[in-house]
């Protein structure tokens, strides 16, 4: 290393003068390759951003999007005076805290599992056969589930009243959802989560486990003094960039998987589901995209939040 | 500087595949579109190749989206419908069809986005509801352009219009179809026969159950019926005048005063309401005429399509015992009607072509309407493609011809029903027969109100809500019990402010129309 | 060594466990799909069909053109996004990784920007439709979803990782940013790059929501908005149907195809993928973990 130092700083100072006039000729080439993304990320993002100004104006086709009347914050007092603003906001962060909890906890349990395993045949079947609930999307997933919740033939309901119990109506009773909701998404999502942290393990040194065993570690403190401490980076990033988006919900598992059914709304409307709704049932845009305003800004201040802690922690995963 | 060079090569060899890759997309979109979209397009083509001489005007083309499935081969359908179109209007039609299933969610788009279109599809309360979007904005009030059509209104009886109006202004056009409703027995004819049951004489809901009880004593593999009791049941006389949101009040009644029935006592002493309903749908449940499993049944066509059930309760209209023939397989049926047929404030809203507010031709869009709702040939051939190629007539009715790519069969969407032609399994003379049920049906003494729902969209979501949660409730063990929990939860998610409402622009209605 | 079997079975235990409620829903749904409708819905799903009814599949490729041809757009989409976007993203993460790029810090602001503000639904529609004229194209499945931002950084953070030396000494040798990029960050970060493909994969592979906004011509529609449109299809009817039974409507009904029907579609546009995917998943997980080693 010291050796390539030394023949770096002998062989730079001739060639500084030849480095400052490529300078250009480098930064023309990088341009160009950036060119294409910056193209496609202002004709799909930016363009469309004009259109914010709808949050604060009450929309009338016949005026168009710029010849509508403006009407100041009206759609957002619409918004936070009905008590639909409370509920979308309180289920779209809880079901999101929760999620981010459960898998988090999850997805590091089963990569120790596997991790665990001696037979490397038998992880490969495991990881092969968990991630396949990833592959399928949140349409599919809810035929899945609707086949076991189906109120009258479903598997759940069967069950039950094989059991002896009653048949629950699943797709009217909101109480059960946050639970349904969660579980559906374990089990989409474990299967793949756990591969980050499965990739991650691999890669300790086996000289710390044989260490440990020699000192007569137990595989609790194992986990606790070598385990977490080397996933803890990881863990760290994963969850930050999680809760950055913490006021994002995912609109397929809300939308799909409940069949958008309105008996549950009082458990499963997310802010995601409502902005939709807002739009394409309701027909309010004005309301629609005031939500979708508010929902950019608080993702702002939190993706802002997050992106200098992550500075504090690992610059190199700093956004910028 | 050699490397260099490689690189360039690489990108441009990257590049020119990309162009390919893209080109060759681009290319088989326009094959694709070209099918359904692009058939103005076409017909332009067409008719360049063959000038017109008196054709003073350049043909406009009209955009109208509506529902249905997809036509695989739709094209060949479309230039003959516009060249027809051509030479008999000298206008173009671009027909554009959207899945059900997303009619309502891409309609919604194409509104708000201002996408430019002439005509729609619109409903009441299913797809592309009618009071939402007039209160967008996104209608054109047609009063002033209706006296320029007065064929399209001849042909239409004048009620139709008047139900269409809401806010002062008609926005659509209902397509004419049944308007009345009228509830009754379906009963399965076989059974009938052998049971000597007097079906004529069904004058109310208990009346069929003889029938019940000779099914469930010899066919005990069957369903007596799958006829649970409705408001339409308790009300067969109409002494109760429907208006919006479950609310009736009683008719000659000077006050109006509505109510939903919600409280035990007046819905027993009435006989409406969800109280007295469900009691009648325990006893039934209980003398074992309906379905075992019934709380938790939720879609019956699988049973339905196997015969399984003896009679049903439905909507009754002529030529309705061949459709339910269809439906269930293929026994024969026979159908009294119970209820009065009565025509209710907004029964023409279910389905209704509008006018896009943004239109840059109405009166095109307007002439077209009239066209495919006094025009048999036009409409027909929308509905069923071209004689000999999509369908052949078989005795003045239509028989399919397999494979051809076309059968779209939405007379009800796009124009006047009792213009197409019939199918192999409707009966000769059903619409005529219809048209003057129609026309004598009893209708509601609110005629023309329309009720905005802008003030109670919470309340009526929440409401809607514990209906859902209480479905079937008089099935449970504790239906009391479940009973008093759904009437408080009912008060509790605003149905007292519902009623107001309506009470409250029912009174403005009738103080300005009585 | 014995005394480390016991624990080894309860952790297989677990694991198959896992795996066996991974794959349930699916069994139940392909014996759902080989059911009789009014067995269906006589005695309810189960994990194994009573009598095995074809009638579904049979339906199905009696006129599989619509399936088939479904098969065709997503695969063509999924491949055009993953190969074009894997290549534009990279190139621009690789600027962003430069130091000697004078204008990164911009462009990264330029980027990370549209992942907090979008404009939303109506005015990317009004957009995409009127202006750009995308509808019902396969562009518009393609262009808007080539760059993910995430993605891009992730990828730029991988090149910023990659030894400094060896930019230096290609520099020395001579060697364009061109060069360079495809010669040695380019190899070098296949890891990061296996991973935003596979990402990018199932992603577009179980894109639903731009057939429902920007598609209407059925010969274009991918497989998971041809299973949401039908779906929505039978909710819309049974809703219409609805207002028949309840004398508000008079909306004659379609027929409305059964549920094994519905579940056969699922198993034929799902089915095979289950089969293919798991087979590349390994390469995948391949580059995840040389990606850790490099981390």
């Amino acid at each position: 290393m010291a050796v390539n130092l030394l023949v770096e700083k002998i062989e730079r100072k001739p060639k500084v003068t030849k480095l400052m006039s490529s300078k250009k000729l480098d930064n023309i080439q990088l341009l160009l390759l950036a060119l294409p993304a910056i193209v496609l990320v202002f004709v799909f993002a930016y363009v469309p951003m004009a259109g914010i100004v709808l949050a604060f104006k009450q929309f009338r086709v016949s005026l168009g999007v710029f010849g509508s009347p403006w009407v100041g914050l009206k759609n957002f007092e619409f918004y936070f005076k009905s008590a639909d603003a409370w509920r979308t906001i309180r289920n779209t962060l809880g079901m999101n805290f929760l999620m981010i909890a459960v898998h988090l906890v999850f997805n590091i349990a089963f990569a120790l599992l596997c991790f665990n395993l001696r037979s490397k045949h038998a992880i490969k079947v495991y990881q092969t056969v968990t991630i396949v609930p990833s592959f399928l999307s949140w349409v599919v997933v809810g035929y899945l589930v609707y086949a076991l919740l189906k109120p009258a033939g479903g598997i759940m309901n069967q069950m039950i009243e094989l059991l002896g119990g009653d048949p629950v109506k699943w797709y009217s009773v909101p109480n059960k959802w946050p639970i349904i909701l969660l579980l559906t998404s374990l089990w989409h999502g474990v299967g793949s989560g756990s591969l980050f942290y499965f990739a991650s393990l691999v890669t300790i040194e086996k000289d710390y486990f044989e260490a440990a065993s020699l000192d007569g570690a137990t595989k609790w403190q194992e986990l606790r003094y070598i385990i977490l401490p080397f996933l803890m980076p990881l863990i760290v990033i994963l969850q930050i960039l999680a809760i950055g988006n913490i006021f994002r919900a995912d609109f397929g598992l809300f939308f799909n998987v409940t069949r958008d059914s309105g008996a549950l709304y009082p458990t499963t409307d997310v802010i995601d589901t409502y902005i939709f709704r807002a739009l394409i049932s309701l027909g309010n845009i004005g309301m629609s995209a005031a939500v979708g305003v508010f929902q950019s800004i608080v993702g702002f201040v939190l993706i802002l939040t997050t992106n200098y802690i992550v500075n504090k922690i690992e610059p190199d995963n700093a956004f910028f | 500087m050699n490397r260099t060079k490689k690189t360039f090569s690489m990108i441009t060899v990257i590049l020119l595949a990309f162009a390919v890759v893209f080109t060759g997309c681009a290319r088989s979109t326009d094959t694709g579109t070209s099918t359904t979209t692009s058939a103005p397009a076409a017909t332009t083509k067409t008719a360049d190749a063959t000038p017109e001489p008196d054709v003073l005007k350049d043909p406009v083309t009209v955009i109208w989206y509506n529902g249905g499935s997809d036509q695989p081969n739709a094209k060949p359908v479309n230039d003959k419908l516009n060249e027809i179109l051509l030479k008999k209007h000298n206008i173009q039609l671009d027909f554009r069809i959207i899945d059900w299933g997303t009619y309502d969610e891409k309609m919604n788009l194409i509104i708000s986005s201002g996408e430019d279109y002439d005509l729609c599809f619109t409903t009441q309360a299913w797809v592309n509801k009618y009071p939402v979007q007039v209160g967008k904005g996104a209608f054109l009030a047609l009063d002033d352009f209706l006296p320029n059509y007065p064929v399209l209104a001849a042909a239409l009886p004048e009620f139709l219009f008047e139900q269409a109006r809401t806010e002062g202004k008609i926005y659509a056009v209902p397509n004419y179809q049944i308007t009345y409703s009228q509830w009754g027995f379906l009963f399965r004819k076989d059974l009938v026969d052998e049971s000597g049951f007097d079906y004529m004489n069904v004058k109310s809901y208990w009346d069929a159950e003889p029938f019940w009880k000779f099914v469930q004593d010899n066919y005990p593999n069957l369903y007596p019926t799958n006829a649970v009791f409705y408001d339409a049941f308790a009300n067969v006389n109409h002494d109760y005048i429907p208006v919006e949101q479950s609310t009736y009040f009683k008719k000659g009644d000077p006050t109006y005063k509505l109510s939903m029935f919600i409280d035990k006592e007046e819905s027993m002493t009435t006989g409406m309401g969800a109280y007295y309903a469900g009691i009648q749908n325990r006893t039934m449940w209980e003398k074992g005429y309906l379905r075992k499993d019934i709380a938790t049944v939720q879609d019956e066509t699988a049973d339905d399509a196997a015969g399984k059930f003896a009679s049903i309760a439905g909507v009754i209209k002529p030529g309705g015992e061949a459709e339910r023939k269809k439906k269930s397989a293929n026994y024969d049926w026979v159908q009294v009607g119970v209820e009065i047929p009565f025509t209710t404030s907004v029964a023409s809203r279910s389905a209704m072509t509008a006018v896009n507010a943004l239109s840059k031709h109405p009166e095109e869009a307007l002439r077209m309407l009239e066209i495919m709702n006094t025009d048999p040939e036009i409409f027909n051939m929308l509905n069923f493609g071209v004689e000999g190629v999509n369908y052949k007539l078989d005795n003045g009715k239509v028989a399919l011809i397999d494979e051809s790519g076309y059968f779209y069969n939405m007379a009800w969407a796009v124009g006047n029903q009792f213009n197409a032609l019939l199918m192999a399994n409707q009966e000769d003379g059903i619409w005529e027969a219809t048209d003057k049920l129609n026309r004598e049906a009893e209708i509601t003494p609110i005629n023309g109100f329309s009720f905005s729902n802008a003030n109670i969209t919470t309340e009526m979501a929440n409401v809607a809500a514990v209906t859902k949660e209480f479905e079937k409730w008089e099935y449970e063990d504790d239906y009391e019990e479940r009973f008093a929990q759904y009437a408080t939860k009912l008060k509790a998610a605003g149905a007292d402010t519902i009623v107001a409402e309506v009470q409250s622009q029912l009174d403005a209605w009738v103080a300005a129309n009585k | 060594m014995r005394k480390r079997q016991k624990p080894q079975f309860f952790l297989h235990s677990t694991a198959i466990l896992y795996a066996i409620a991974c794959i349930i829903p699916f069994l139940i749904v392909i014996a759902a799909s080989l059911t009789h409708p009014l067995e269906l819905s006589e005695k309810g799903y189960r994990l194994w069909p009573l009598k095995v009814d074809l009638s579904a599949y049979r339906t199905i490729f009696e006129n599989p053109d619509t399936i088939l041809r479904s098969y065709g757009v997503t695969i063509i989409v999924t491949l055009a996004t993953v190969l074009f976007g894997l290549m534009f993203m990279s190139m621009a993460a690789y600027a962003l990784a430069r130091k000697n790029c004078s204008f990164r810090r911009p462009l990264s602001f330029f980027f990370f920007f549209t992942m907090l503000f979008s404009g939303g639904l109506v005015p990317t529609y009004i957009w995409i439709t009127q202006f750009l004229k995308l509808q019902d194209t396969y562009w518009v499945m393609i262009l808007p979803s080539l760059i993910n931002v995430f993605h891009v950084f992730m990828i730029r953070t991988f090149f910023q990782r990659l030894p400094p030396s060896l930019y230096e000494s290609a520099k020395m040798d001579g060697a364009t940013e061109f060069v360079i990029y495809f010669k040695i960050a380019l190899p070098l970060s296949l890891p990061v790059l296996a991973t935003v493909a596979f990402f990018n994969t199932m992603g577009k592979w179980n894109d639903w929501s731009t057939g429902l906004y920007y598609l209407n011509d059925a010969s274009l529609y991918p497989l998971q908005y041809l299973l949401y449109q039908i779906q929505k299809s039978i909710q819309t009817l049974l809703i219409a149907m609805n207002f028949t039974t309840t004398g508000m409507g008079a909306i004659p009904i379609e027929d409305i195809p059964g549920e094994n029907l519905l579940m056969a579609m699922v198993v034929v546009a799902s089915g095979p993928m289950l089969i293919v995917f798991p087979f590349f998943q390994k390469y995948f997980v391949k580059g995840l973990t040389l990606g850790a080693v490099k981390g």
